[in-house]
């Protein structure tokens, strides 16, 4: 299938141009300090559906209710520019399980790749964070994101992109995301990736018959901040199979590799192709 | 410069059609960004992009007609290249125009546009800004390569002289930064995987939009002239349109040997049969846009000037397709989303196109695309 034609190319990619690429699967990827970053945990079998983590997520941030065209609240149906995570309910056949939505903070975000003028970045503590003095209203993050996340304003005449900063405002003075300190329930809870990965693991394994055997975040995408626990399969909580690969792996290699040969080799085949064509015109 | 003999003409009527088009398409735009996105498009958080930034990635390949022929003509020494450089560079000029303009009204902070020029922001993991830093360089090559043409009018030689005296290195400049912007476009959706269909996505995207871009680029170059020289009454060469027709062919060719071989590669010919919409475009793309050309070019209709500007207008018609597929239908949304371009976007889009073929013609009529002292060689 497609990892295997991945892998051929690759191959003829390391081939030509092997020096060209090695130096950048190290850069790739948030590496070993992904560890440090702080990161969140999600557990479904803790979350009972309360919702003041999404109260709380639009008070800090500013974010007005949503309200139905008679000006009545009404709980919103998905993630939009003015709901950056959302409380979800899963049912069928009697099994039910609640999931948050959320930006997922990629430890190698598309979005941070693909944003042309690095509106979009990674921090060193981890959240991806936003600035919109710098976009240009492109979309191209909301077309990478596989989480669908990004939102747009759209009815603004100079709309910014909206999602979840992970409160990088309330790290910055030592607290945690709005959403993570309001749980009643310790269903989000917050700190470094090392240790919340070290604690869902522990979980699995003091209760291995509560939970899906996998932690959602941990490889997929090449790892997010925001981990998942389940006890529902997590396709079914709209979570896509992603591989654990970086998203942004296969373009930025493309790029470090055909950038350099355009730009080395291109001139060299012109002025190839204009000597032979002399030279023909000479001899003619 | 003494070509221009032709006597005074009434305008024609196509001229106020045009000219009305683009006044609407330009009234439009300027709603457009005094408004915002939500009035004016159908788009939305599932459809981020579409109508606008698919008629930019097709109109990128057409435009290609410019580096193209510069390429043949000054690099591989093609004389008979050189008499429709001019057209050509104009074609490359407007359609790049028509681009930006496309691209203004679909960035959403566009009063932040400069934003992709300045060096502490520009990112160039993204293949986008290889692209939006590679059209805004290219346009000024374009610029100096045309130049003369407009500038001979008044007889003004200074410029004139300078640009024909660097034109090696501005076309050579020209030719390499199409062939990375070319590719960067198919580059862009290699990050798409999880969303662009499988029909389209494949890690030889950048390779494909290359070739799309040699062959679109002389298609287009011959349905250009084609036109350009019936219309100016101007006879054709016959032979050179049959080599024409051969060059875009083999390319032509090429791409589907290559598209074929990656399907198969992929063990995706299947999705050919089974993926509904998706299979129907791919067909038509694959019919309308690459079997129908070849046969036209490679029978006896291949032979005449008639048969290669058919078969280059079905290669655009191919392309569009193709782009129209990668650019918007292709990448997939919630299946309960829906996207049909607003009237706001066809009417602007089709305003700013009509702009730029008014240019062409008035350019045409009143400049000399081919000047006489090119034939005599």
């Amino acid at each position: 299938m497609s990892l295997n034609r991945r892998q051929f190319i690759k191959l003829a990619g390391l081939g030509v141009g092997g020096a060209l690429i090695s130096p950048q699967v190290a850069l790739a990827s948030g590496g070993v300090d992904a560890e440090n970053r702080m990161a969140m945990l999600y557990d479904t079998t803790k979350c009972i559906g309360c919702r003041p983590c999404q109260n709380a997520c639009k008070d800090w941030n500013g974010n007005p209710a949503e309200v139905d065209p008679s000006g009545l609240y009404d709980a919103p149906m998905e993630l939009s520019a003015d709901t950056w995570t959302l409380i979800q309910l899963y049912e069928e056949n009697g099994t039910s399980s609640f999931v948050k939505h959320q930006c997922m903070h990629c430890l190698d975000p598309a979005c941070v790749s693909v944003c042309p003028v690095h509106a979009l970045q990674k921090t060193a503590q981890g959240p991806v964070t936003y600035d919109p003095k710098r976009c240009i209203g492109c979309r191209y993050c909301m077309i990478a994101c596989p989480f669908s996340v990004p939102r747009f304003e759209w009815d603004e005449t100079l709309p910014v992109i909206a999602k979840c900063t992970f409160c990088n405002d309330r790290l910055a003075v030592g607290d945690g995301p709005a959403c993570a300190e309001v749980c009643p329930t310790g269903a989000i809870t917050w700190g470094k990736r090392g240790e919340l990965l070290t604690e869902a693991e522990k979980r699995l394994a003091d209760h291995p018959d509560k939970y899906v055997d996998y932690i959602y975040g941990k490889d997929d995408a090449g790892g997010t901040s925001v981990l998942y626990l389940s006890h529902v399969p997590f396709e079914k909580l709209g979570f896509p199979e992603l591989g654990s690969e970086p998203l942004p792996e296969l373009s930025e290699k493309t790029g470090l590799f055909v950038l350099p040969t355009l730009l080395i080799g291109g001139p060299l085949i012109l002025a190839g192709i204009r000597y032979m064509a002399q030279q023909r015109g000479e001899e003619g | 410069m003494t070509a221009v003999t032709q006597k005074k003409q009434s305008i024609p009527i196509s001229f106020y059609v045009l000219g009305l088009l683009t006044i609407v398409g330009v009234g439009l735009g300027i709603y457009r960004l005094a408004v915002g996105l939500g009035p004016t498009t159908n788009l939305s958080d599932h459809y981020p992009w579409g109508l606008w930034i698919a008629l930019d990635v097709f109109l990128i390949p057409v435009a290609g007609a410019a580096f193209t022929v510069s390429a043949i003509s000054h690099f591989f020494g093609r004389e008979d290249y050189h008499k429709i450089l001019r057209p050509a560079v104009l074609t490359g000029f407007l359609g790049y125009g028509a681009v930006v303009a496309i691209l203004v009204l679909d960035l959403g902070r566009w009063h932040q546009f400069y934003s992709i020029l300045l060096p502490p922001r520009i990112n160039l993991h993204s293949f986008l800004e290889e692209v939006a830093l590679s059209v805004t360089l290219y346009t000024m090559v374009l610029i100096l390569e045309l130049a003369p043409t407009i500038l001979e009018k008044w007889n003004i030689e200074l410029p004139i002289r300078l640009i024909e005296r660097g034109i090696m290195l501005i076309s050579g400049l020209g030719i390499l930064i199409s062939t990375i912007h070319q590719s960067s476009i198919g580059s862009m959706f290699l990050i798409l995987e999880h969303r662009l269909h499988p029909l389209w996505w494949t890690p030889i995207i950048p390779l494909l939009c290359l070739t799309q871009a040699l062959f679109g680029g002389i298609a287009a170059a011959a349905v250009v002239v084609k036109l350009t020289r019936d219309k100016l009454g101007l006879s054709l060469d016959n032979e050179f349109f049959v080599k024409m027709g051969k060059l875009f062919g083999i390319l032509l060719a090429f791409y589907l040997v290559c598209k074929v071989g990656d399907w198969l590669l992929a063990g995706e010919l299947g999705l050919l049969f089974s993926s509904g919409l998706y299979s129907l475009l791919a067909w038509m793309e694959l019919i309308l846009g690459v079997g129908l050309p070849l046969v036209i070019i490679f029978s006896k209709l291949g032979k005449r000037p008639v048969g290669v500007f058919w078969a280059g207008i079905w290669v655009i018609i191919g392309l569009f397709v193709h782009r129209l597929t990668m650019g918007w239908v292709g990448l997939q949304a919630p299946v309960w989303a829906t996207y049909v371009p607003h009237w706001i976007e066809v009417v602007s889009s089709v305003g700013i196109i009509a702009g730029a073929v008014l240019v062409y013609a008035v350019i045409a009529r009143s400049f000399n695309l081919f000047p006489e002292h090119e034939h005599s060689h």
